[in-house]
C-alpha cells in the first residue's frame, strides 16, 4: 500500500492536471494525503506499540523454544549417555554376576569335595571301628566258649574221679602229694 | 584314745612271738615279764597293750597252725611229714587234720595267709584257669 502510494499521487496530480483521472474518480488530493499521514501514524503506533513488543515476545518464545530444543538436545544426549552408561553399568553387573556365580559353584565344588572325603573318611573310621568290635566280640565269645568247654571238661573230669578213685588211690595221691611238699 | 607307740608295739610283737613259738616253756615267764614292763604304767595304757599283745599273739598262733586237707584215708606218716616239713621253717607249728572230699585226692595244706595246694581238685583249677 504504501508502495502504490507515490504512484496514486502522481496518478492524482496528473488527473488534476488534466483534469480527467482525478476528476474522472473523484480523488481530493488533501483528503488522500491525509489519510496517508493518518495511515503513517496509525502504522509507527502500531510499529511502536504493537508490532514491536509482538516481535520482541516472539524473539523471546523462539529464544525460549530455541533454548527447549537445545535443552531437549541435551537431554537426549544425556539420556542416550544414562542409556549408555546403564548399558554399561548392566554389562558390567552381569560380568560381576557371571563372576559371583562362578567363583560360588567353585566354592560349593570345592565344599562338596571336602564334605565328600570328610564323609569318607568317618566311613572308612566307622569301617574300621565296626570291624574291630566284631574282632573284639569274636574274641570274646571264643574265650567264653573256651573257658565253658574247659570248666566242663573239669567239671566232668572231678565228677569221673570222684566216682571212680577208690580209697586206695585217694591214699596213693595223698602220699604223693605229701611227698611232692616235702621234696619242695 | 590315743594308739601304742611304736615301741610298745615292737615289744608287744615280740613277747608274742616268744609265748607262740616257746609255748608252755615261758608261761610262767610272761606274767611278771608283763608286770614289770608295764605294771607301772595307767590302767588305760596297759588295757591298750594287752590288746595289742592279744592280738599279735592270735595273729602269732594263726601263722602257726597248719591245717591239712586231704580226700580219703590219709597215713600218719604222710601228715608227719608235711608236718617235718614246715616245722623246719617255722618254730612251734601245731597240725589240724581235716578231711574234704571235694578235693578229691592229693593234700591241701594251709599255713597262717599261705596255701600249698597239691590236690587233684587244685590241679583241676589250675588246668581250666590256664585254658582261658
Amino acid at each position: 500500500m504504501l508502495q502504490e502510494l507515490p504512484l496514486i499521487i502522481a496518478a492524482a496530480e496528473a488527473g488534476h492536471d488534466s483534469g480527467g483521472l482525478v476528476g474522472t474518480f473523484g480523488i481530493d488530493a488533501k483528503i488522500i494525503i491525509a489519510q496517508g499521514v493518518n495511515f503513517l501514524v496509525v502504522a509507527f503506533l502500531l510499529w511502536k506499540f504493537a508490532f514491536k513488543p509482538v516481535m520482541a515476545t516472539m524473539a523471546e518464545r523462539e529464544s525460549k523454544i530455541s533454548q527447549g530444543l537445545t535443552d531437549a538436545e541435551k537431554a537426549k544426549q544425556q539420556l542416550e549417555s544414562a542409556e549408555q552408561e546403564k548399558a554399561a553399568k548392566l554389562q558390567e553387573a552381569n560380568v560381576s554376576a557371571q563372576a559371583i556365580v562362578t567363583e560360588a559353584r567353585t566354592q560349593a565344588e570345592e565344599v562338596g569335595a571336602k564334605q565328600k572325603e570328610q564323609l569318607d573318611l568317618e566311613l572308612t573310621d566307622k569301617r574300621r571301628r565296626a570291624e574291630e568290635a566284631i574282632e573284639l566280640e569274636r574274641e570274646k565269645v571264643l574265650n567264653e566258649a573256651r573257658a565253658d568247654i574247659a570248666r566242663l571238661v573239669v567239671l566232668t573230669s572231678g565228677k569221673v574221679l570222684e566216682k571212680e578213685l577208690s580209697d586206695e588211690e585217694k591214699t596213693r595221691l595223698n602220699s604223693a602229694a605229701a611227698r611232692e611238699m616235702s621234696a619242695n | 584314745m590315743a594308739d601304742l607307740d611304736n615301741k610298745d608295739k615292737k615289744l608287744a610283737k615280740r613277747i608274742a612271738q616268744m609265748v607262740s613259738s616257746k609255748g608252755d616253756a615261758v608261761k610262767g615267764e610272761v606274767a611278771p615279764a608283763l608286770d614289770k614292763l608295764i605294771g607301772s604304767r595307767p590302767l588305760s595304757e596297759r588295757r591298750r597293750f594287752i590288746k595289742h599283745f592279744l592280738l599279735c599273739l592270735e595273729r602269732e598262733q594263726r601263722a602257726r597252725h597248719l591245717l591239712v586237707e586231704h580226700a580219703g584215708p590219709i597215713l600218719p606218716e604222710d601228715i608227719a611229714s608235711v608236718q617235718s616239713e614246715f616245722a623246719s621253717h617255722v618254730e612251734g607249728v601245731t597240725v589240724e587234720t581235716r578231711e574234704v572230699p571235694a578235693l578229691l585226692g592229693g593234700v591241701r595244706v594251709t599255713l597262717g595267709d599261705n596255701v600249698f595246694d597239691a590236690s587233684v581238685a587244685g590241679r583241676l583249677a589250675r588246668l581250666s584257669t590256664s585254658a582261658l
